[in-house]
This record gives C-alpha cells, structure tokens and sequence, in this order.
C-alpha cells in the first residue's frame, strides 16, 4: 500500500506537475528537433525512456554502494557520464543483435540520447531529492513517460500546424516554442500541492 | 607581414562568428535547456552563462593540446571526460565562492556536460584548429551564449518581476525600477484615487514564460534574416 | 592518419586510462581546496538565519532532532536551542515543513519558552512570484509574531485575521494555510519533545 502511494504520487508528480520537458526544461532539444513527425517522436521517446530507467537504476547503485561509501561524490558527474554514454552503447549492440526490427525503429535515436539533459538530469535529480531505489527506477520510467507524452502533444499539434496560416517570421520554430508555452501554462496550472494527499500522515 | 594580418583576420573571424552570425542558443538552436531554464533572473543567466563558457574555453584548449594524443577510435568518451571533470571544478567552485548562485542553478550546473555547445565545439573545432583558434572560438561562442542567456533573462525579469535581482552575488537588497513599489506595481494617482497602472506579467519568469518569450525572439530574427534575403535578391 | 590506424587497442586504451587518471587526480586536489570553504558555508548559512530569527540569543545549540519523525523527516524538520550569555534557554528556532500551491516549503520559526513564535521566515519554496512568494518578505508574515498565547491563537483562518492582513491573504490562500500547517506542526512536534 505504501508503495503503491509513493508510485501514484510520483508517476503523477512527474508526468502531470513537473513535466520534464514542460516544467524542468530537460530535454528540450529533441523535442524541439525531433517533433516533427510523429513516428520519429514514438522511436525517440521509447529509446528516451527505456535508456532513463536503466540508467536511473545504474547510477543510483553506482552512488550509493561506490561513490558514498567511499567518499567520492566529486566524481559523480564524470561517473554518471561515463555510464550513460557506457550503457547507451550497450543498448545498442544488444539491439542489434537481439532485436533487429526494434533496432531499425529506435537505432538512430539511441547516439542522440547520450546528450540529452534528461538522462542525466533524472541521475542528478534522484540524488539531490533523497529518493532511494524504488523511486529512483520510477522516476526515470515516469520521467521517460513525461518525455514520451510532451512530444507527442507536440507532434500531433506541430502536424495540424503545417497546414496552418502563420505569419511568416513565425514558421517553424518560433511557433513551435509558443505552442510549447501554451502547453506549459496549462501544465503551470496544476496545483502542486494535490501530491501531498498521497503522502500518509 | 601580409600572412600575420591574415591571421590575425582569421583569428578576429573565430572570434565574432560566435556572437552573431553563428550563436549557439538563438541561431543554431543547441544548449536549449540552460537557456531557458536558468533565465529566470539577469544574474543568474550571466552566472550559467559565465560558467559555461569557462568550461568551454578550457575544454577547448585542452582538447586542441591533445588532438594528436587522443586515439581516434575513443575520442567521444575522452572528451566526455575532459569536459566533465572541468564541469565538476567549475561546480566545486560555484558551490565553494557562489554558494547562493550554485544552489539556485541546481541540477543545471552539471547538466553543463551535456551542452551540446560544448561537446559540439569540440568535435567539430578543436580537435582540428590549433590552442589559438580553439581560444578565440571559445570566447566567441561562450560570448554569443552569455550574451543570448543575458537577452533574455532581461526580458523575463523586467518585465516579470519589475526588478533586478543580484542577492545570489551578497548584494543585500533588489534593485526595483524607481517608479515601481516593491510587490512590482506601478501605481498612478490619479484626482486622489489609485490607480493601477502595471502589475508585473509574473508568467514571464515561470516556465510558460520562457518559451514564449524564446518564441518572440526567434520569429524576431527570422523576420530580420529573411528582410536581409529580399534585399539581396533585389 | 596512417599512424592514427596503427594503434593498437593495448595504446589506445593505455592512453585513454591516463587521461581518466590525470582528470582524477585533478578532481582530489581541486575538492580538498573547496570541501572545507564549502562545509563552512553551509554552516555560516545556518548561523545567519538564526541569528534572523533569534536576535538577542548570544548562541545556538547543535542541531536537534525530533525523536517522533521517521528518518526522512528528521533530515527536514528539526530544531536549534537558543542561549543567553549564561547558558540559560531563551527559546527555540525550529525549522518545519508545509505544502503550499508550489510544493513543499520549509519555514523557519522561532519561539520563547512559552511557545509563543516570536519571528517567522519562509525560506526554500517554489511560490509562485507575486502570490505567495510574497510572504519571503518580512512585512506579510508580520500577523504572526507574538501569536500562539492565550490570548491570541495561531491564526490559520482568515477569520482570525485583521481587515489589513485578510487583504494580504486573501490572494494566497493556499500558501498561508501551509505556512500555518507548518507552524501548527512545528509547535506541537516541540511542545512533545521539551514535556
């Protein structure tokens, strides 16, 4: 029962109050680049969110078991690096051998994914929020959820968009990053306070 | 002589490049998280901005000193490594000297490793230019970067919160607009009744805000670029 | 390049090991520079809020713990005693936890020994600016200094308010019941701890 509170109230706090992309503001470069097209952005948001919740699982054992209980936390931005940019690699030889049509959908987003903020922002974030190993996998399955549901808003607007009469200075980007503001005032509009009904008194 | 102008040319083009013609945030579109991320308030765009570009110029350096060192086969995770350890100076530092700025830039500090300017600029000019090229499209770029981040955390805080916020450096008060009280109104008396004028547009320096603003700016040039266009073609 | 091509994989990853050693080592000797000015920091950031908000105490205990919070809490809600010259206690400074229209804040409080709250900061919170962010400023909390007697209960409704403060209230509601939630909770958690 406890757990199942924690999961609601963070799968609910990352996907609707704290968007990643529309409220943290990571991983804003493929959702501006990719979402174009709405079959790029569900091949880029599975790698995103499949790659997030190894890698959260990864670097919160690396942490806790190595880099504290030795007392090296400066060296927590280089080891975390290093085991995204390690693991993304992995993925995709293991892809490739196993799974060739998956590897066809997702392969070409999988380098992309090593310099996206997010992945290394939910390693950070799970650190600097004091969550343990049962949050941290949610929060970066959830985190790739929340990634995953901005651009596919996104996309399907931006596909309406192109049939649209906009000014001309603003075609293309420009009107993409206004729709994204329309979207984060709603999202902004979430009280965040509605999470602490999950919090047990 | 003529060959020392020339470079001296050269060097001033790999410089200014970085400002305008090629800014990292508002033309080519790279490193947009920080941008709108830490904008909420001018200095602390100048801080990230500062911060960035010092990891810059010494990933740099470092990567244009190793170029014939570094095998060509493992050059990603290399450079990963030299700019993530420069980061987490710059991090130690920030939390050392800025401990306020530190603390309300956050996660954003280490997420400098995955700027996509940074890793970019090393893999498509340093590992091929010389220590003095990689210098000056370092500052170049940082530059261009600080200066974009500076654009529009002024826009989002003027208007926004109707102040200039430099606490995190140990100032003690805000500046407020000398019209404007302190809960950002601007209010009118007017036949000896209040009226008021101006209430801070307070979404501006929230997350909404960033993106529309970013948005503004952008159609902004583009109109300017493409007005530049049809006078070439006349 | 023909050179670039001949490297053995032995080379390659000699050189890429020195690299790694080589930032490092770089890494220790800049952290054993900083760790202590950055220990030091955080200290003299607790020492000014409760200076804040324990003027005329002339020293603070260590850091104490309430023994009724699990683990969790104990890191958030916790709480200093303040001294006069001659060691007596003059009252407490707790710091506690409540949610606003942002999230959880932490709110600062000091106390004299008869539990009335003598001055009040928000700190850490994500108010939205112009609502309830406004109470980080020491003029909108002023309602609650010398509260919590007999005579003049904790106000956590806007019922218990003056017509001049309701009017600063009335646009964040939601804030100003967290900041009362947190200093309802602060109180009972330190009436317990002292019995």
């Amino acid at each position: 029962m406890d757990l199942l509170l924690r999961f609601l109230e963070i799968s609910i706090g990352t996907i609707f109050i704290n968007n990643f992309v529309l409220s943290k503001f990571l991983g804003l470069c493929p959702f501006i680049g990719v979402s174009k097209k709405l079959d790029s952005v569900l091949g880029m948001g599975l790698a995103v969110m499949f790659v997030m919740t190894l890698s959260s699982f990864v670097t919160f054992i690396i942490y806790k078991y190595v880099l504290e209980k030795f007392a090296l936390e400066y060296l927590r931005i280089v080891t975390f690096i290093l085991v995204i940019a390690a693991l993304v690699q992995l993925v995709e030889i293991i892809l490739k051998k196993i799974m060739p049509p998956l590897y066809d959908a997702l392969g070409i987003y999988l380098p992309l994914i090593t310099t996206n903020c997010a992945v290394l922002g939910v390693a950070e974030l799970n650190i600097n929020l004091g969550y343990n190993l049962f949050d941290s996998i949610v929060h970066g399955f959830m985190g790739g959820v929340s990634f995953l549901f901005a651009m596919f808003i996104m996309a399907t607007i931006r596909e309406k968009l192109e049939f649209s009469d906009i000014p001309k200075p603003f075609k293309g980007v420009p009107i993409a990053f206004i729709t994204a503001g329309l979207m984060a005032l709603a999202f902004f509009a979430a009280d965040k306070n509605i999470l602490s009904i999950f919090v047990q008194k | 002589m003529s060959n020392m102008i020339k470079q001296e040319n050269s060097l001033l083009k790999e410089f200014t490049k970085g400002i305008i013609k090629e800014n990292p945030s508002l033309i080519i579109l790279l490193g947009l998280c920080p941008t709108l991320a830490v904008t909420t308030s001018i200095a602390n765009g100048i801080g990230m901005g500062i911060a960035a570009s010092a990891v810059l110029i010494c990933s740099n350096i470092m990567i244009s000193l190793l170029k014939n060192y570094i095998p060509e086969q493992v050059r990603i995770p290399a450079y990963i490594v030299v700019i993530a350890s420069f980061v987490t100076i710059v991090e130690m530092l920030m939390k050392a000297y800025v401990p306020l700025l530190a603390k309300t830039l956050g996660i954003f500090v280490p997420l400098i490793v995955v700027n996509c300017i940074i890793l970019g600029r090393a893999e498509a000019f340093a590992n091929k230019k010389n220590v003095l090229e990689s210098i000056m499209d370092a500052l170049g770029m940082g530059l261009g970067f600080t200066l974009s981040l500076l654009l529009i955390s002024m826009i989002r805080e003027i208007f926004g919160y109707c102040w200039i916020d430099f606490r995190n450096y140990g100032v003690k008060e805000v500046l407020t607009l000398p019209v404007i009280t302190k809960d950002s109104e601007l209010i009118i008396e007017l036949f000896g009744k209040k009226i008021e004028f101006y209430k801070g547009i307070f979404v501006l320096a929230m997350a909404p805000g960033a993106f529309f603003v970013i948005g503004l700016i952008l159609a902004v040039i583009n109109y300017f670029k493409s007005k530049f266009e049809d006078k070439e073609i006349l | 390049m023909n050179n670039k091509e001949s490297l053995t994989p032995l080379i390659i990853s000699l050189r890429l090991t020195i690299i790694c050693f080589i930032a490092v080592s770089l890494l220790i000797s800049v952290n054993a520079l900083t760790i202590g000015k950055i220990q030091e920091n955080s200290k003299t950031e607790e020492d000014r809020a409760n200076k804040f908000l324990f003027a005329n105490a002339v020293s603070f205990s260590e850091k104490q713990i309430f023994s009724s919070l699990n683990e969790k809490d104990k890191k958030i809600i916790y709480y200093f005693k303040a001294f006069d010259a001659g060691k007596n206690t003059l009252g407490y400074v707790v710091y506690s936890q409540g949610s606003g229209f942002g999230g959880a804040m932490k709110v600062g409080f000091s106390v004299d020994t008869d539990m009335k709250i003598i001055k009040i900061k928000l700190m850490d919170n994500s108010e939205t600016p112009g609502y309830g962010k406004k109470y980080e400023m020491e003029e909108n909390v002023k309602f609650f200094y010398g509260s919590n007697t007999k005579e003049k209960p904790l106000p956590n409704n806007l019922v218990s308010l003056s017509p001049e403060d309701k009017d600063t209230v009335t646009s964040a509601t939601i804030s100003f019941k967290g900041i009362a939630g947190a200093l309802e909770k602060g109180v009972n958690l330190l009436k317990n701890e002292i019995k």
